[in-house]
């Protein structure tokens, strides 16, 4: 008995020798860990990148990098959360690759190592980075991360349903969309809708282009949507850029072509029951391939609120973010982020993703005006980027779950129980308001 | 040797001490302070999380989708889980395929099952919409959506809730149902004066199991529906999960945690006062 509880104990010691115990010190790499949530088409762009790396700077600068699936983009923040809030840095991967909902997550933790810290010898290659995806990223004057998967909202329409109904122009404005929307709507003998002229429940993803575009340039929230502190109350009531949208959203659903749909869009547009969604440019990969050849798929610009609203639209996507785990990897991290940014590089990512180049100079060259001429669908994206305001930016905001499902519900609200446009407004300011001040008694002493 | 009894019963109460007692106390702790993004608690604030919580509108839907939950899921549960257990409750191997068939959904994880669920109610490529030749939208109709949670509730607590009522069945003495027969008393007379009576006990242990699950359900949620369309499926854990976890409101997901908890207790504390004055144990 007494020999049998010593070999349990040894064999329970001895256990941990199976696990890896990281880098041996010996080898001459230095060796960086890349959390991505990169999977299909952009996980084989990740590989590709990587190969690409490890095979010329990385061999040149004895630099090696792993990357690391970590599932979607919100999975990956949480598992990097518990080892941030634990105190542990030993744990934290160099980089990892987030979205914008990372950013209030992340902001303030002490292992955080902004680009502005990193590039601090080369502060001119920044310049190079794409303004407006450089502001997606931007808290108080410093980018906290490396924009990498850039992407904007776009509408996509099925073509052959506008030949059918003899339209020859996506829409401009909400006006049109409404307009055209009434036109493209079918029904069967029984008066039940078979095709939808459009489809969407306006949420954060949305509004942050139809409230933020409207007289050139809007903020949903105060501190300019959170880019320069933590937002304490929303502006769209006051500023009566909600009432506006929403008076030009209630008059698409009065024509009775509008699906209040919110899960399964791209389904819904692949087989041929609704004309127009709005979805992200990195999408357009994944929906032609469900189309296949059923109809033609056209891209456009998303539609204004109104003729003044000529703001544009704000980069999505994600960013690589940096972290100090004790290795002082620094130097190595910096390598790869401007190899990930490269022109050429964001040339093949573009091409293999449908993300839109970060790096200004990968717009000048040869290769990348030779894939928009053949593939001019992936040309809107980067064009209606290009003719925004820079300073239109996503939202920063505490519980955005709650956010998200305050602008839905208060949106189908106003639809389904006559609120008018005023209320509806009202509802949903008061709604966000709170979870914002929610947020700041988290914060007081 | 009168400390053994201590020492047998002590690991098991050192795991419930860790793991549920002081969780519990640290919980209720947090839901009267308020607390800060990395979980430290910054000052006693008395029932305040609460008074905000109770005004909170997400709260009023999560409360009603878990009550609205319950409702339908229980008796739903139940019913089938016995009437498939009373038509299998009989001799011969078909019978007793029945029965592996009608349990074999337990031996099939969680996460993978709803998975497959997610697959087959997808609206413009899964199965069901074929089969039952309707464009039900599953994720997009608040009812539509609640319908479907009761279903895959009822497939992942099947196999386990059907185990027991079988076995309960079993052990009704067969001489009792043979003396009701040659009295003649049809099939129905027999399971409704003599074996729901018999089984009974484990009736009551079924619904005071399906309560909590159905008050705690978050795992369909998360995987399924995610709280959408519009809030009609975030329930009361679901929201625990993003006020607590995702946006790091610890006091304010710990005052839902109370909240559910004491829904919870009351709900089983009446069905335990009932079942002490209605129900007959062998």
């Amino acid at each position: 008995m007494k020999r049998f509880v010593i070999l349990a104990v040894i064999v329970l010691l001895a256990l941990p020798m199976l696990f890896a115990q990281g880098q041996k010190a010996s080898s001459p790499y230095t060796t960086i860990t890349w959390w991505h949530p990169n999977s299909g088409l952009a996980g084989a762009a990740t590989e590709e990148l990587i190969n690409s790396f490890n095979r010329t700077v990385g061999e040149e600068l004895k630099i090696r990098v792993e990357a690391v699936y970590q599932g979607k983009a919100n999975d990956v923040l949480t598992k990097l959360k518990p080892i941030l809030q634990s105190k542990d840095q030993r744990d934290l991967p160099d980089l990892a690759q987030l979205d914008g909902s990372a950013v209030l997550d992340i902001r303030d933790s002490a292992q955080l190592i902004t680009v502005n810290e990193l590039a601090k010898n080369e502060p001119d290659y920044l310049s190079k980075i794409v303004e407006a995806t450089r502001n997606s990223i931007t808290y108080k004057n410093n980018i906290l991360a490396m924009p990498f998967n850039a992407s904007t909202i776009l509408l996509y329409y099925n073509k052959d349903a506008f030949a059918k109904a003899g339209i020859s122009e996506p829409p401009r404005t909400l006006d049109n969309v409404a307009t055209i929307a009434a036109k493209l709507k079918q029904t069967d003998d029984k008066g039940r809708t078979t095709f939808w002229g459009i489809a969407n429940v306006p949420t954060t993803y949305e509004l942050m282009v139809w409230l933020g575009h409207q007289n050139g340039l809007t903020y949903l929230t105060d501190f300019e949507n959170g880019h320069t502190g933590a937002p304490t109350r929303v502006l769209f009531d006051e500023n009566g850029t909600m009432v506006n949208f929403l008076t030009k959203w209630q008059a698409i659903y009065d024509t009775g072509s509008l699906a209040n749909l919110t899960s399964d869009l791209n389904g819904a547009f692949a087989s041929g029951q609704v004309a127009m969604i709005l979805a992200s440019t990195s999408n357009l990969s994944t929906i032609a391939s469900m189309v296949g050849d059923r109809f033609e798929v056209g891209v456009a610009n998303m539609p204004m609120v109104d003729e003044n609203a000529t703001g544009g639209v704000n980069v999505g996507g994600g960013a690589i973010w940096a972290f100090d785990n004790g290795k002082n990897n620094q130097w190595a991290i910096w390598e790869f982020l401007k190899f990930a940014t490269s022109a050429e590089e964001q040339l093949k990512w573009h091409i293999a993703t449908g993300y839109f180049p970060v790096n200004v100079d990968t717009y000048d060259l040869p290769a990348f005006k030779a894939h928009l001429q053949e593939n001019p669908l992936f040309g809107v994206a980067s064009c209606q980027l290009m003719n925004s305001n820079p300073k239109l930016q996503g939202i920063w905001v505490p519980s955005s779950y709650q956010i998200y499902y305050a602008f839905q519900s208060g949106i189908l609200k106003m639809l389904e129980e006559k609120q008018t446009p005023q209320e509806a407004s009202k509802a949903i300011a008061q709604e966000i308001n709170g979870y914002l001040q929610e947020y700041h008694l988290m914060r007081a002493r | 040797m009168t400390c053994k009894p201590y020492i047998m019963i002590f690991p098991a109460l050192l795991l419930v001490v860790l793991f549920s007692y002081i969780p519990f106390i640290l919980t209720f702790f947090n839901s009267i302070h308020s607390v800060s993004l990395s979980g430290e608690r910054l000052g006693f604030v008395g029932l305040a999380n609460y008074r905000r919580l109770f005004g909170n509108q997400s709260f009023h839907a999560s409360l009603s989708n878990t009550i609205r939950f319950t409702l339908f899921f229980v008796p739903t549960n139940i019913t089938i889980t016995l009437l498939a257990a009373v038509l299998s409750n009989r001799k011969g191997w078909l019978a007793n395929l029945n029965q592996i068939f009608f349990f074999l959904p337990m031996a099939v994880g969680m996460s993978s099952m709803l998975m497959i669920i997610k697959m087959m109610f997808n609206p413009s490529i899964g199965i069901i919409n074929r089969l039952v030749g309707a464009n039900i939208q599953w994720f997009n109709d608040p009812n539509a959506a609640m319908a479907l949670l009761v279903i895959a509730g009822v497939f992942l607590g099947f196999g386990f809730d059907f185990l027991l009522f079988s076995a309960a069945l079993r052990n009704v003495p067969n001489d009792l149902k043979e003396v009701a027969r040659i009295n003649g008393a049809n099939g129905f007379q027999i399971f409704r004066h003599l074996e729901l009576p018999l089984i009974a006990p484990t009736l009551v242990f079924i619904i005071v199991t399906n309560i909590k699950n159905a008050m705690l359900i978050s795992a369909p949620v998360l995987i399924l529906t995610e709280g959408g369309p519009f809030r009609s499926t975030q329930t009361l854990v679901y929201q625990m999960y993003l006020d607590g976890f995702k946006s790091g409101n610890y006091a304010l997901g710990s005052a839902i945690a109370i909240v559910v908890f004491l829904l919870t207790f009351a709900a089983l504390l009446i069905l335990l006062h009932l079942e002490r004055r209605r129900i007959y144990y062998q």
